[in-house]
């Protein structure tokens, strides 16, 4: 498209995932750090709702306001007010996110409901739903909203892809396959991005596929798989694999890299590692039927 | 928001070869570029690295219509018509050309709208080959935090960027290499006209020659800074909207991902992250990785990806040095409280101290640059300080001198990368939120860890050897108010 000097400013007042500040204010009635121009701010909109007092945008904005200032009686005061000033579903998200910040999430929920019925892909409110029902269990439901956030957004941090896939893992009917096979996906659109790769290692060992978890250790960023920290980890993996013979060339190399080059505590305790392991895979290789 | 520019991978050695030879007066001398030169409104290089570069740009100062291309070339006098390359253009209006196939170590010259020559001030100097030094044998990074004064029409980010041109001048006219902003870069809230008024107008110069790094503040997410909301989807103001809103989609509606294009593949150095909202690269022997203490470090999932994420990058990092940055401090008694999670809006100053900073200090990380309290405070050379600032002991925690005492890392208390116990586990902690502005300290200032603090504008200079660095706090009249250094 033409380049735009200034772009368009499409201000969706009614959303305001911030003013969760209101009720954080009221729990924790801390001096905030104000800045100068939330002071003018209240002024130059008390003005403006003088002129127009169920004005619903002004008052949310006021609320805000009187949020960061610490005015926790006021800000409430002009929530509800707010509520009454207008279609009390464009505040249901505003009210669900204050109830939320209060751990009130029993009561939090309905209001997340309601604003979705109306604005059924609005990613705000899909967040804050999505960790409300994760965090109480409800895995099912919360792992809807997050299949829906992941189709609404390209751009989510991994953490996201993470918490989506910890959730079908965890659900018998959907499982880890599933949950691998997201990970797998995310990766194969963007790249090695070890944190997924990490997680999918650990659905691995957690299922006792320690031959898989090897493979994919393989399939991490070149840069890592130059460290004595790739090498420890494969060689654990054997062990727990019961293959002491082809994890000890793993800890020779690891302790080769880790007895030269920069002393960081890192590095300190992961040749006391290799060493651990070298003895323990000595060990068990010398055992009967040890080695596979 | 990341752009892809892979097919704009126009540049190849033969252009290069071709513009590279511009006083070899026996060749027929090549064809020149025949378009316009065009001053952009905005015009900046992101991901500089040894063989490539993004310069990006928006509008034209003119008035007259925006450059669609770029010329460019190492004779300043004749850039080749070869070399011209057609920009991608982005929701938001940015123009962006990826140059590949670079030369390590070699200065360029550009011209934004495609003239056939670029006035000096219009180059880059490309990064030398991987782990080596720069010519000059030096690293020069320039830091600011809390700058984004200008977005409010203030002048005080012009006088910090002064002074760093007269410690400059006075310090061997060496330029800075790299550029790196510490959050809070356009208040009040981050909007695309804010982050004019005070980036893009305010160091106009520097950004046309110096790659810019940035990571993000609480003022990056709108609603005067205080948001604690985990996803950029959430961007909102407070306000009329007079300096401007949400960006329009298909970007992000946070403006700070649509004016950036930060590696998330590990494009220059450093390991993928997946998300432009922490990142690291290399530059000559200096790893620096910029974390995102506002948004990811909110969420436990978020969080626990990036400190994965953040132990990977550094345990594959061997270059000299290592410095992270993000926004919200450790230890703070400026503006800000590292003792107080402020009803919640500083909670990632608790995440970075607890979570963070252990593995800073494992996994080798020298220096630390945070923002957010407006002041200057530097600590002592530590580590395993994980709680409030009544439990810092120096005695077990620092880095001591000879007298038993923190040593201050001047003169002959110099710090050294591998410290006194043996290993490389200790870092120096900067709060540089004073790049536009100080305001004043919270009970029990100074913080017990740090060495210096000082309600005073400034920035900080870091210069990096191949053994030797050193970190300045230079004021707004090019004084050097504090510095230590540290040796391998």
């Amino acid at each position: 498209m033409p380049a735009s000097p200034t772009p368009p400013i499409p201000v969706k007042l009614p959303l305001f995932p911030c003013t969760a500040w209101l009720l954080l204010a009221l729990l924790h009635p801390v001096p905030v750090s104000a800045d100068a121009a939330v002071g003018q701010r209240i002024d130059a909109l008390s003005q403006r709702i003088g002129q127009n007092p169920a004005d619903q945008v002004l008052l949310l904005q006021r609320a805000m306001a009187y949020a960061e200032s610490n005015q926790p009686d006021l800000a409430l005061a002009d929530v509800l007010r707010a509520e009454e000033a207008g279609d009390p579903v464009e505040a249901a998200f505003t009210h669900g996110v204050l109830l939320y910040r209060a751990g009130d999430y029993a009561s939090a929920l309905p209001y997340f409901n309601r604003y979705l019925q109306a604005y059924p892909q609005d990613r705000g409110s899909l967040d804050y739903r999505a960790r409300l029902l994760r965090d109480t269990g409800k895995n099912r439901e919360a792992l809807a909203d997050y299949e829906t956030l992941l189709g609404l957004s390209d751009s989510l941090d991994p953490g996201y892809y993470i918490a989506t896939a910890r959730l079908l893992a965890g659900l018998p009917d959907r499982g880890v396959d599933e949950a691998l096979a997201l990970l797998d996906k995310r990766v194969a659109q963007r790249g090695p991005i070890t944190p997924l790769q990490r997680y999918a290692i650990e659905l691995e060992k957690g299922r006792g596929n320690y031959q898989r978890a090897i493979e994919r250790m393989a399939g991490l960023d070149q840069r890592l798989k130059a460290t004595p920290q790739w090498q420890v980890e494969v060689a654990e993996l054997l062990l727990m694999d019961a293959r002491p013979g082809e994890a000890l060339p793993y800890l020779a190399v690891a302790r080769e890299q880790l007895e030269s080059g920069r002393t960081t505590a890192l590095r300190r305790e992961l040749l006391a590692t290799t060493i651990r392991l070298q003895a323990e895979a000595q060990r068990a290789g010398s055992g009967p039927g040890a080695a596979r | 928001m990341n752009n892809p520019l892979i097919p704009l991978l126009l540049v190849t050695g033969l252009v290069l070869a071709g513009c590279s030879d511009g006083n070899n007066n026996n060749k027929k001398a090549a064809a020149t570029c025949e378009g316009a030169e065009v001053q952009p409104e905005r015009l900046f290089l992101q991901q500089l690295g040894s063989n490539s570069v993004i310069v990006k740009w928006r509008g034209n100062r003119d008035g007259g219509a925006e450059a669609s291309s770029l010329c460019f070339g190492t004779d300043m006098a004749a850039l080749p018509a070869e070399s011209k390359t057609s920009a991608t253009v982005t929701a938001t209006g940015h123009s962006e050309v990826l140059l590949s196939g670079l030369e390590p170590g070699t200065t360029y010259y550009y011209s934004v709208g495609g003239a056939g020559t670029a006035d000096a001030g219009h180059s880059f100097r490309t990064a030398p080959a991987a782990g080596e030094l720069p010519e000059d044998g030096n690293t020069r990074i320039w830091i600011v935090g809390d700058s984004g004064v200008g977005g409010t029409d203030d002048p005080e980010a012009g006088y910090v960027r002064d002074g760093f041109e007269t410690f400059v001048k006075n310090h061997g006219d060496e330029p800075a290499d790299l550029f790196l902003m510490l959050g809070d870069n356009a208040y009040n809230q981050g909007t695309d006209l804010e982050h004019q008024k005070a980036i893009f107008d305010v160091y106009t110069t520097l950004l046309a020659t110096t790659p810019l790094w940035p990571t993000i503040g609480n003022h990056e997410m709108g609603s005067l800074g205080i948001s604690t909301t985990t996803s950029p989807d959430d961007y909102t103001i407070i306000g009329d909207g007079s300096q401007g809103g949400p960006d329009p989609a298909p970007d992000s509606p946070m403006p700070y991902l649509n004016i950036f294009t930060l590696p998330t593949d590990g494009e220059i150095g450093g390991l993928p992250s997946g998300t432009e909202q922490y990142y690291s690269f290399d530059y000559a022997n200096v790893h620096i990785v910029s974390l995102d203490s506002q948004l990811s470090i909110r969420d436990p999932d978020s969080r626990a990806a990036m400190l994965q994420w953040l132990k990977d990058d550094l345990s594959a990092n061997s270059l000299d040095w290592t410095v992270v940055i993000f926004h919200h401090p450790p230890y703070t008694k400026g503006s800000h409280d590292s003792d107080s999670e402020l009803g919640g809006i500083d909670q990632p100053i608790f995440a970075i101290r607890e979570e963070f900073t252990p593995v800073f200090e494992q996994y080798g990380v020298d220096l630390a640059y945070s923002g957010h309290s407006h002041i200057y405070e530097r600590s002592y050379y530590i580590n395993g300080h994980t709680g409030l600032s009544d439990t810092f002991d120096p005695a077990t925690m620092a880095e001591l001198n000879d007298s038993g005492q923190p040593a201050s890392g001047q003169g002959d208390e110099a710090y050294t990368q591998i410290a006194r116990d043996g290993a490389d586990d200790k870092v120096v902690y900067t709060v540089a939120g004073n790049g536009g502005k100080v305001t004043f300290t919270t009970s029990g200032y100074p913080h017990p860890a740090n060495f210096f603090s000082k309600l005073e504008i400034g920035s900080v200079v870091i210069d990096a050897g191949a053994d030797r660095l050193e970190a300045s706090f230079v004021d707004m009249n090019g004084s050097v108010l504090d510095s230590f250094v540290m040796t391998r």
